[in-house]
């Protein structure tokens, strides 16, 4: 099955890749369940790998290299700010680069004479230095001083306050994300790993970090920032157009780096709204017996000594708030697509999925484990 | 004296002395520079079979070859070995082989600390791998950002090897640095005036100057890493008045000069080999030396364009922007030098000017995206992608490497007196540039869609596998034909043509002495008239300096008492100053190297009884260095 995920992303009928985001997000659910990690046994063997699927990304290499993506296909006012800078610098770098190796070729080509146990001639030395300095000073003094100056004026149009606030804060090795009430949000409340915004709309986020430095990096919304311990970032943007985005972490910290993802929904406002208002809400209610007891188990065990649920138990602070777990995709910072049995394993011993990561395994018996997997599912 | 008598009893005082002292207290600069190459050498193949596995890691998404760890440990050894175990020492071998040859001495000015420099870093090399074997490898990047890097979030003695490590190693490359100054400026033949100075000579000056400004930032910085670690002092942790930005601005006061050490010497190599293989001296050559010592002190101005996305105000990163952009001019001077030399000469196309063109393209285009790093609103794309990744290695691994394996193809025949094969050495380069392009180019694409450094897997639907794969298969590649220059260099150890003094027709002093060169450099120390004196037009004419007919003159300085007789000059005129008497073969540089490991263990055992006792044998053995010998002054 997940081949054919795989084949299906990377080598099928789609020789270029859905600009946007959520457009391919169908997929991601049986990639993430198939065992996005690498430890998972269902996952192909790297022999495996080497032997079925090089001769279709060969195939299909060129053309995927011609297809935009991430910073290249900007859907926020940030990116397409730094898109329109890509765009100049690159063809700046290759007309430029373009002709120097002309004239390299000409020089290379043109008959010369030597002047090896002669001495200098002082009215040829003139003319090469005259080419050397031409070259060598006042062409690149000229395109960099143009370059910098529209790098400076772009640097100006980035805004700096936006109309909605989020607190983001860097974890070892997931985003802690903080709504405070302001336009759309009736009150403050805490999500994790999944920032939602509306569409059009300037938000800024507040950017902090609990422990080591992180960085803030969704290719197709914004420039990255960095979380840095102690002090407060910020970061404006819009996003333009509804969608999922992926989020990444771009600096090394630590060693699940690479599984500290998270992602930005952008929807219309009033769907923001509706969203926001849910969130704010405590959590629900069980309904069914085994709810109920899993709901028990959640706060009978070490469960909330480090994750807090609103209207059970709203202390803890250490690990991502599961008031509405269900009203998100992914779990582990990106690691697993959120389903019972991924949810069940996680929470049975999350270091073999993610090892490193601050959940510790959970000695739980089967009917336990059955009950709180349903409850926490529950948390729409 | 006859010239035969000379030349034997020069033979006589300089040869090494056989035994242990003559191999482990030679203070021959050719045998340090000989083994400065093989070691670096060396550490080359080791990083770059780390780089390989991290490339067979990413070869598709979730590959699971290592596990996260090992794949943090290895980008950090990398890191750290290329940068400091192969790259730097890299250009010690060539510079501690040709240095006193290019400026016509027969030494360095200090030669026991010119092998204690290389003792310092065999001994750092094998301190910061023996973390191997205690499982302590560090994990935190080569650049080991705090408050990652802090006993908190780092435990274990990884950290503490690293930054143990490049202090230790600092002492090695700082030694070496004052060492190159004082040669150059001290040692010169007569008559080498400052505008007759060779460019390769003038670039291990300007790296010279950086290192020792550069260096001690990056002493303070891991000290004060360690102090933190081992003493609980609290420089970088911002809950007790700390700040983490406090370790990224000392690493990189030290890390952006470190890029131009390592590029400077590549570059003159390049200055140094067209003009030969052109038959044209090189073209504005006093503007290509203004360029390198300028690019020297620009490149203290950069460090924060390593910074631009921590949140520092907008008018610093402006600042550092336009900075940034500015050390374009003196490298685009270098490059159309180049140019007009190849233009108003005619190019030859043996093996070492194919690795120049080779250094040419790739810092060109390394060039050109470093301009688009240093602009502020692209970095907010770039930074920490593979972007900057492809960025970097076009430049270090790219110029850096093709540049010194020109340098290699040039002066091996000197070093060895063997050629190199030439078809061999063709194809070894077509290998390896294809490698390298095939490597990093696809990468410029990965970082611009958002693929972060440094991350041990990728999620499959990304759309990033089929460039990665290119990557890896890029990487074997270049993996071969680096393979395969290490393999011509060793067959022309014992199969190679015999080389002869100059089989290349050089300009500069060395290809006047046979090859390999003979212990005491010169037969005598010779006068300099003209810029390149080998292309003088009376240069081996009777009576001229170059007379191979005539050795036995007052500069041939032979030595009653067999002792390393050497003549100074200085000023810019390199005016004489007589001779000097030589250090001669010691233990006591490899004995101090050996304390100072000590030092670095017992730090990292955090004992301070065993720091004390070790610190105790480092005052002892270096009053066995400086103790006056009986009858030298």
């Amino acid at each position: 099955m997940r081949a054919v995920a795989g084949r299906r992303a990377t080598a099928g009928g789609r020789p270029c890749q859905s600009r946007r985001a959520d457009e391919r997000h169908p997929d991601t659910s049986a990639v993430h369940a198939v065992g996005a990690h690498p430890r998972r046994s269902e996952h192909p063997s790297s022999a495996h790998l080497l032997r079925a699927r090089p001769v279709a990304i060969l195939a299909t290499g060129l053309t995927l290299a011609a297809c935009s993506r991430g910073g290249l296909a900007p859907d926020g006012t940030d990116a397409s700010r730094i898109f329109d800078v890509t765009v100049v610098l690159t063809i700046a770098a290759v007309v430029v680069s373009l002709g120097v190796v002309v004239a390299w070729i000409w020089a290379v080509r043109r008959p010369g004479r030597s002047d090896i146990g002669a001495d200098v001639d002082a009215a040829e030395a003139t003319a090469e230095r005259r080419l050397v300095l031409g070259g060598g000073i006042v062409m690149p003094a000229v395109v960099m001083a143009v370059l910098l100056g529209f790098g400076l004026w772009t640097m100006d149009a980035a805004p700096q306050q936006g109309d909605l606030e989020i607190e983001v804060v860097g974890h070892q090795y997931w985003w802690e994300v903080v709504y405070r009430d302001g336009p759309g949000v009736p009150t403050t409340f805490r999500t994790a790993n999944q920032i939602r915004v509306p569409v059009d709309t300037d938000v800024t986020m507040v950017l902090r970090s609990d422990d080591v430095i992180h960085s803030f990096f969704v290719p197709q919304l914004a420039g990255k920032v960095d979380l840095v311990p102690g002090r407060e970032n910020t970061l404006t943007f819009a996003a333009t157009e509804e969608g999922t985005y992926e989020g990444f972490c771009a600096e090394f910290c630590g060693v699940q780096h690479a599984w500290m993802k998270f992602e930005v929904v952008a929807t219309t406002p009033q769907e923001f709204s509706d969203w926001a208002d849910r969130m704010a809400r405590p959590a629900a209610d069980p309904v069914t017996d085994l709810q109920a007891h899993g709901q028990e188990v959640f706060a009978g065990n070490s469960c909330v000594g480090c994750h807090a649920i609103s209207g059970v138990d709203d202390s803890a602070r250490i690990g991502p708030d599961l008031t509405h777990l269900a009203s998100r995709d992914e779990i582990g910072a990106g690691v697993l697509g959120l389903d019972e049995e991924n949810l069940a394993d996680w929470i049975r011993n999350a270091q073999a999925i993610k090892g490193g990561s601050r959940m510790p395994p959970q000695q739980l018996s089967d009917d336990d484990l059955d009950a709180l997997v349903a409850y926490l599912l529950a948390l729409e | 004296m006859s010239a035969t008598t000379t030349l034997r009893r020069l033979e006589a005082s300089w040869e090494d002395p056989p035994g242990l002292l003559g191999f482990l207290g030679s203070v021959d600069h050719k045998r340090v520079g000989r083994r400065y190459l093989v070691t670096a050498a060396v550490f080359l193949f080791i990083g770059g079979l780390e780089a390989l596995l991290i490339r067979t890691q990413l070869i598709g998404p979730a590959a699971g070859v290592l596990t996260p760890e090992q794949y943090n440990q290895l980008f950090t050894m990398h890191g750290t070995t290329m940068m400091l175990l192969f790259a730097v020492p890299a250009e010690s071998a060539f510079a501690n082989y040709f240095l006193p040859l290019l400026v016509g001495a027969r030494d360095m000015a200090f030669p026991r600390l010119n092998m204690f420099s290389y003792w310092v870093f065999v001994c750092a090399g094998i301190f910061l791998y023996a973390s191997a074997l205690f499982g302590a490898v560090p994990d935190g990047g080569w650049f080991a950002y705090a408050p990652l890097t802090l006993e908190a979030f780092s435990p274990g003695r990884g950290l503490d090897i690293y930054a143990v490590g490049v202090v230790f190693l600092g002492l090695s490359t700082t030694a070496g640095a004052i060492n190159f100054l004082v040669t150059t400026f001290k040692m010169r033949a007569p008559g080498m005036t400052v505008s007759r100075i060779p460019v390769f000579a003038w670039s291990i000056v300007a790296i010279a100057f950086m290192i020792l400004l550069a260096f001690p930032s990056f002493t303070v910085g891991p000290l004060m890493l360690e102090f933190s670690r081992a003493l609980d002092m609290k420089f970088f942790d911002s809950s007790a008045g700390g700040d983490p930005l406090l370790w990224q601005h000392l690493f990189w006061f030290w890390g952006h000069p470190l890029v131009y050490i390592q590029l400077l010497p590549s570059t003159a190599i390049v200055s140094t080999i067209i003009p030969v293989f052109s038959r044209r001296r090189l073209v504005a050559y006093s503007w290509v030396v203004a360029g390198m010592l300028s690019t020297a002190f620009i490149s203290f101005g950069l460090w924060v364009h390593h910074m631009f996305v921590t949140g520092l105000p907008q008018v610093t990163t402006s600042f550092f922007s336009a900075v940034s952009l500015a050390v374009v001019i003196p490298s685009a001077i270098q490059f159309f030098s180049w140019i007009a030399t190849m233009g108003l000469g005619t190019p030859r196309w043996d093996s070492p000017m194919m690795w120049c063109m080779g250094e040419m393209f790739l810092f060109l285009l390394g060039g050109a995206t470093g301009v688009m790093v240093g602009l502020v609103p692209f970095d907010q794309l770039a930074h920490d992608t593979y972007f900057v990744v492809a960025h970097f290695h076009y430049l270090l691994a790219g110029a850096v490497v093709f540049g010194l394996t020109a340098g290699l193809h040039y002066w091996a025949p000197k070093i060895t007196g063997r050629l190199l094969d030439e078809r061999f050495a063709k194809v070894s380069f077509w290998v390896t540039f294809v490698g390298m392009n095939l490597t990093f180019g696809p990468q410029h694409l990965l970082g611009l869609w958002g693929m972060a450094r440094r991350t041990f897997t990728y999620e499959q639907g990304l759309g990033w596998d089929a460039l990665n794969l290119w990557s890896t298969i890029g990487s074997y590649v270049f993996g071969l034909g680096l393979l395969l220059v290490a393999a011509n260099v060793v067959w022309s150890l014992r199969a190679g043509e015999p080389a002869g003094p100059d089989p290349w027709g050089g300009g500069t002093l060395e290809w006047s002495t046979p090859s390999p060169t003979p212990p005491y450099n010169y037969a005598r120390i010779p006068v300099v008239t003209d810029r390149d004196p080998l292309w003088a037009a009376d240069w081996a004419t009777p009576g001229s300096p170059g007379d191979p007919e005539d050795p036995d003159d007052d500069l041939a300085l032979v030595s009653s008492d067999l002792h390393h007789e050497v003549y100074l000059t200085a000023g810019p005129e390199a005016g004489s100053e007589g001779t000097r008497v030589m250090a001669g073969p010691s233990f006591a540089p490899l004995f101090t190297a050996l304390a100072i490991a000590a030092v670095a263990v017992a730090m990292v055992a955090r004992s301070p009884v065993f720091v004390s006792m070790a610190l105790v044998g480092v005052v002892a053995t270096a009053v066995w260095w400086f103790w006056p010998a009986e009858g030298r002054p």
